[in-house]
């Protein structure tokens, strides 16, 4: 049996065994002459909005620092990525408006934003300790760059970055209604 | 590349694609295959699969800017995308498409869109570049924080997936020289700086292996990373070295190979490697 017969079988028993899961994607083998399969993917996307909790006129919100532990912050998560990996992260940050009214958000705080890389081939782990790399940086500065740890394995490394914000002293005759805006991050493959 | 590794390669992923989408207990809003595109004069398109594998529909848009990376004087990268090029640079904009270039994906739902070429007559030999972005929402719905004098906040999260994609005609070629190269001792690191130019009229796409040596050459402490170099580009490193007294040298090794990139990503170019002494 030639080994492209083998690759097939065992695609196809692959597939077998984890229909759920390969019904969904697109795998695509025609073994002659050319083996077309789809690549790993890398996915990801937003996965927690900023929360100020409430606030009072006059008062401030603060939600912290961006990090594993803080709820408050913005979170989006990368996975699938490989070894050895550099990615950029832009933000555009808005500002909040409501007519002429603005709401004083403030996004430049230094260490505010953080990244961390992992390997984690389960997805149940969490930063810190080998196989981990973090940074720290200022929103409000545009971005940062990031990479991914070495080590074994490959396809499984996961990206998470969070950003917080300060919201300085809502003033007391502010426009009542709905200010809104959106935070957007660009995951740049070099 | 040779038909071996290539198989090689095709087992490697097709394995990292089956073990990828069977991760358990992680969920994200879309993926994106392949993580670049690279279409030649001949087949004037090539194939992106998104793919909703989180619990919410998504709303996906496909734009296309045009930028790469570069480097500050602190090796800093950035990756400015812009809705027009520079003049004088290898611009696929304006005739690069996609088709469709908004679905709504459910959950669990794929989708192909078709990156179309079609470059205008007398185009000379080269590469051209650009970047897909893919463009989602995703997350939880959005926090709506009221007050009780009216006014509300909210703040939405959105994510832009940039990947590359390069359309070449006929013959292109690549390769990349070391052009400055030194190390400093930082405390128990050792801080390298390389300085990189692209050679032939095609992107370099590969990766740097940084190594501290002793002084009998044995490997202290080591350093990897995927390169993409346009035109020029600065790399910092930081090794970490538990005996710093024993560092003496950096040895750079830079070589046409790139695991996150489709096969015909990289092109062939002779590996290049320096070894250089460090500060003190």
């Amino acid at each position: 049996m030639s080994f492209k017969h083998l690759l097939f079988g065992n695609l196809l028993a692959l597939a077998a065994a984890l229909p759920g899961v390969l019904s969904a994607q697109s795998i695509n083998a025609s073994m002659n002459p050319n083996v077309t399969i789809a690549l790993a993917p890398v996915t990801g996307g937003g996965v927690r909005n900023i929360d100020f909790g409430t606030i009072s006129v006059g008062g401030t919100a603060d939600t912290g620092p961006g990090n594993e532990a803080n709820t408050s912050t913005a979170k989006w998560e990368f996975g699938n990525l490989k070894k050895n990996e550099t990615v950029t992260l832009t933000f555009s940050l808005p500002t909040l408006t409501k007519g002429s009214s603005t709401l004083p958000v403030q996004w430049s705080n230094a260490g505010y934003g953080s990244w961390c890389t992992r390997r984690d081939p389960d997805g149940v782990g969490t930063c810190g300790g080998v196989n981990t790399e973090v940074g720290t940086f200022n929103p409000g500065s545009g971005g940062a760059s990031a990479h991914t740890p070495t080590g074994p394995g490959n396809n499984d490394r996961i990206l998470t970055v969070w950003i917080g914000a300060k919201v300085t002293a809502l003033p007391p005759n502010m426009a009542p209604g709905l200010y809104s805006g959106t935070i957007s991050l660009t995951m740049t493959i070099l | 590349m040779k038909p071996a590794m290539r198989m090689k390669w095709i087992v490697r992923s097709a394995l990292a694609l089956v073990a990828a989408f069977a991760m358990a207990g992680t969920v994200w809003a879309v993926s994106v295959s392949p993580l670049a595109i690279y279409i030649n004069g001949r087949e004037r398109s090539a194939v992106l699969t998104l793919y909703n594998d989180g619990t919410r529909p998504e709303e996906i848009q496909i734009n296309f800017a045009f930028g790469y990376p570069r480097s500050d004087s602190l090796g800093n990268l950035t990756v400015a995308l812009a809705d027009t090029a520079p003049t004088g640079e290898p611009s696929a904009l304006g005739w690069i498409n996609a088709f469709p270039r908004r679905v709504i994906l459910q959950p669990g739902e794929r989708q192909a869109v078709r990156i179309l070429v079609e470059p205008p007559a007398g185009l000379a030999e080269g590469e051209y570049w650009s970047r897909i972005l893919i463009k989602s929402k995703g997350g939880q719905p959005p926090i709506e924080q009221r007050r009780d004098d009216g006014i509300t906040v909210r703040i939405d999260v959105e994510t832009t997936i940039a990947i590359p994609a390069s359309f070449r005609l006929g013959q292109v070629n690549t390769g990349i020289a070391i052009t400055n190269a030194s190390a400093a001792v930082r405390g128990d690191t050792v801080i390298s700086t390389v300085d990189v130019a692209r050679s032939g009229n095609a992107a370099y796409l590969g990766s740097m292996t940084v190594e501290v040596l002793d002084a009998r050459g044995a490997v202290l402490g080591t350093h990897q990373e995927h390169l993409g170099v346009y035109h020029d580009l600065r790399r910092m490193s930081a090794i970490s070295v538990p005996s710093i007294a024993g560092a003496a040298s950096v040895r750079v090794t830079i070589e046409s190979k790139r695991e996150d990139l489709p096969p015909e990503g990289p092109l062939p170019a002779a590996t290049v490697t320096r070894t250089f002494a460090i500060s003190r």
